[in-house]
């Protein structure tokens, strides 16, 4: 069973060293990451991480402002992808 | 010539013309007045003819303007990615001598190396100049547009010099095919680090729109498509995968070509997004040292693997190497000739004549052409590898796994990936056995994520007991297919 917190501060973690997101907020689960600047480069580094840290690749069809609305969306995504890896 | 007198050509041309769409619409007027205020203000911080100025900034049309602004003060733009690590970003400040960097972002090592912050109108950004740089006289007969590294980084890789003239010589030739124009407005999704010239410039010179996408999520990008009514994409695959796989009901009917470019083109891709959308996607073949000698503007989905038909002010031939005499033959390297070709390498300094034989560039890819001229390419000669348009040498990862005490050698790779292109993995032979080799992967892993770019960290690193070589002890490399 996938532990959210723990993908949060993760998620939270993985942002927070990212330089070209808006530097003048601190990230939290609550970030809107397309408004902290989130772009193509960072989206690759976030599949690759993902798919590092837990398994799979994001297909692109689920890349939605939904998915990046905040890091809790993401998460919610994370885990209910992860439990359908049929994708 | 200038570059930046050809934008106020265009400026002249259509002032209440949009150049720029972004948060909000820049006409030709505001962008000139834009470009000459930075130009203004980087005279002021001492900025000359000849003078080398870093860029390390994120897309925008602060980018676009200030990229101007210097050739307006008759200074060379170096564009430095922001995905490079602060050394890899040093290692290409220290050894072009620029006189100044605009930067997103603090650099913790600029004063320990003479680059003294400033403030002004770039109170967005940081600026940094240098009181005293090295004269270096090589290149002082050269009327230096862009000095670009193959790689972004100087490790392994030779940074390319571009005069205005061949800028030019190149966006001409490619618009006789592309025939950009004002009734155009380019939807743009590339990094401005990576491509300006036979591009931004050349849309800007046409008097075009480029409009820049809130973020490249297909949702938005296809919004803003259908209400800018944009009507050339030019991306990379990996943005072009997003589109294919968006499932709203938006289409691209004010579209007129979607060129692909950066990386190869999966046919997997390529056909998804031409039952996405009815529009086939148009391959581009480009180098940094010739600008762009095919487009596969035909692309009936039946050549998916094609970057189409030589452009008609370009050559090129194949040698196979290993039968160099053979004349026509069915497979070999791409050799190109034409137009706009690089200017120089910046160091150590080779001119043109030294770099090409009677004019012809060697491009380390290996192509074929079918019955019909199209060319395909089909492997590469050369280590560069290309993760999702992103370029850069095996031989930078291996640099600094080597530079671990415990580590003999190794080997790094690229593996397929659907989506982008390519990942890399490594091999590593230990100066001795050990029984910690899991630590041992993890220090040589954090080396990795301390140095090098993101897309350039190894996703797996192997230790093993022997790495193949050639005959003459060269590490021996093995690329996956291209164009698969």
């Amino acid at each position: 069973m996938m532990d959210r917190v723990k993908i949060e501060q993760e998620l939270v973690e993985f942002f927070s060293t990212k330089e070209t997101l808006d530097p003048t907020s601190l990230i939290s689960e609550d970030t809107n990451l397309i408004e902290a600047g989130l772009d193509s480069m960072i989206m690759i580094e976030l599949l690759l991480f993902i798919e590092e840290k837990y398994g799979f690749w994001i297909p692109e069809a689920y890349l939605t402002e939904e998915i990046f609305k905040n890091i809790k969306a993401l998460s919610t995504s994370i885990i209910e992808l992860s439990n359908n890896k049929n994708i | 010539m200038n570059l930046y007198e050809l934008l106020r050509h265009s400026t002249k041309e259509h002032p209440e013309k949009p150049a720029i769409i972004a948060d909000k619409k820049i006409t030709y007027k505001e962008l000139i007045y834009e470009v000459s205020m930075i130009a203004e203000e980087l005279h002021k911080f001492g900025i000359e003819k000849k003078n080398r100025v870093g860029i390390i900034l994120s897309n925008s049309p602060f980018y676009i303007a200030l990229s101007y602004a210097i050739w307006a003060n008759g200074a060379c733009v170096v564009p430095i990615s922001t995905d490079l690590t602060e050394k890899e970003a040093l290692d290409i400040i220290l050894s072009t001598n620029l006189k100044a960097v605009i930067s997103h972002k603090q650099l913790p090592y600029a004063q320990v190396n003479n680059l003294k912050p400033a403030d002004g109108l770039f109170h967005d950004y940081y600026y940094f100049y240098s009181h005293e740089i090295t004269p270096n006289h090589a290149h002082d007969h050269l009327n230096m547009a862009f000095l670009r590294f193959t790689s972004g980084t100087t490790s392994a890789s030779k940074g390319v010099i571009l005069c205005h003239e061949t800028v030019l010589e190149r966006i001409s030739a490619a618009n006789k095919v592309l025939k950009i124009n004002t009734n155009d407005n380019i939807i743009w999704m590339l990094s401005m680090a990576h491509h300006f010239t036979v591009s931004i410039v050349l849309y800007l010179t046409n008097g075009a729109t480029i409009t820049l996408c809130k973020n490249h999520l297909a949702g938005q990008v296809l919004e803003t498509i259908n209400r800018e009514k944009g009507t050339i994409i030019y991306a990379t695959p990996f943005h072009l995968k997003l589109l294919s796989e968006n499932l709203s009901s938006l289409n691209l009917a004010s579209i007129r070509l979607v060129i692909s470019t950066a990386m190869s083109l999966s046919a997997n891709i390529a056909e998804k997004f031409y039952s996405r959308f009815s529009i086939p996607i148009t391959q581009a073949y480009g180098i940094i040292e010739i600008g762009l000698p095919c487009i596969n503007l035909d692309a009936p989905p039946g050549k998916i693997n094609s970057v189409g038909k030589v452009l008609p002010d370009y050559e090129i031939k194949l040698i196979d190497p290993n039968n160099p005499h053979e004349t026509n033959p069915k497979k070999g390297e791409i050799f190109v000739r034409g137009p706009g070709m690089i200017d120089a390498y910046y160091s150590p300094f080779k001119p043109r004549n030294l770099i090409m034989k009677d004019g012809w560039f060697a491009t380390g890819d290996l192509g074929q052409f079918d019955e019909e001229g199209n060319l395909s390419i089909i492997g590469r000669k050369k280590d560069l590898i290309n993760i999702a348009g992103m370029k850069f040498f095996p031989q930078e990862i291996e640099s600094i796994i080597n530079k671990h005490e415990l580590v003999k050698e190794s080997i790094s790779y690229p593996l397929r990936h659907d989506s982008l292109g390519e990942i890399m993995q490594a091999k590593v032979i230990l100066k001795e056995t050990s029984a910690h080799n899991e630590a041992i992967i993890r220090e040589i892993m954090q080396l990795c994520k301390n140095n090098l770019a993101p897309y350039k960290i190894p996703r797996k690193i192997e230790i093993v007991t022997t790495i193949p070589k050639t005959f003459s002890g060269k590490l021996k490399r093995h690329y996956p297919a291209i164009g698969m």
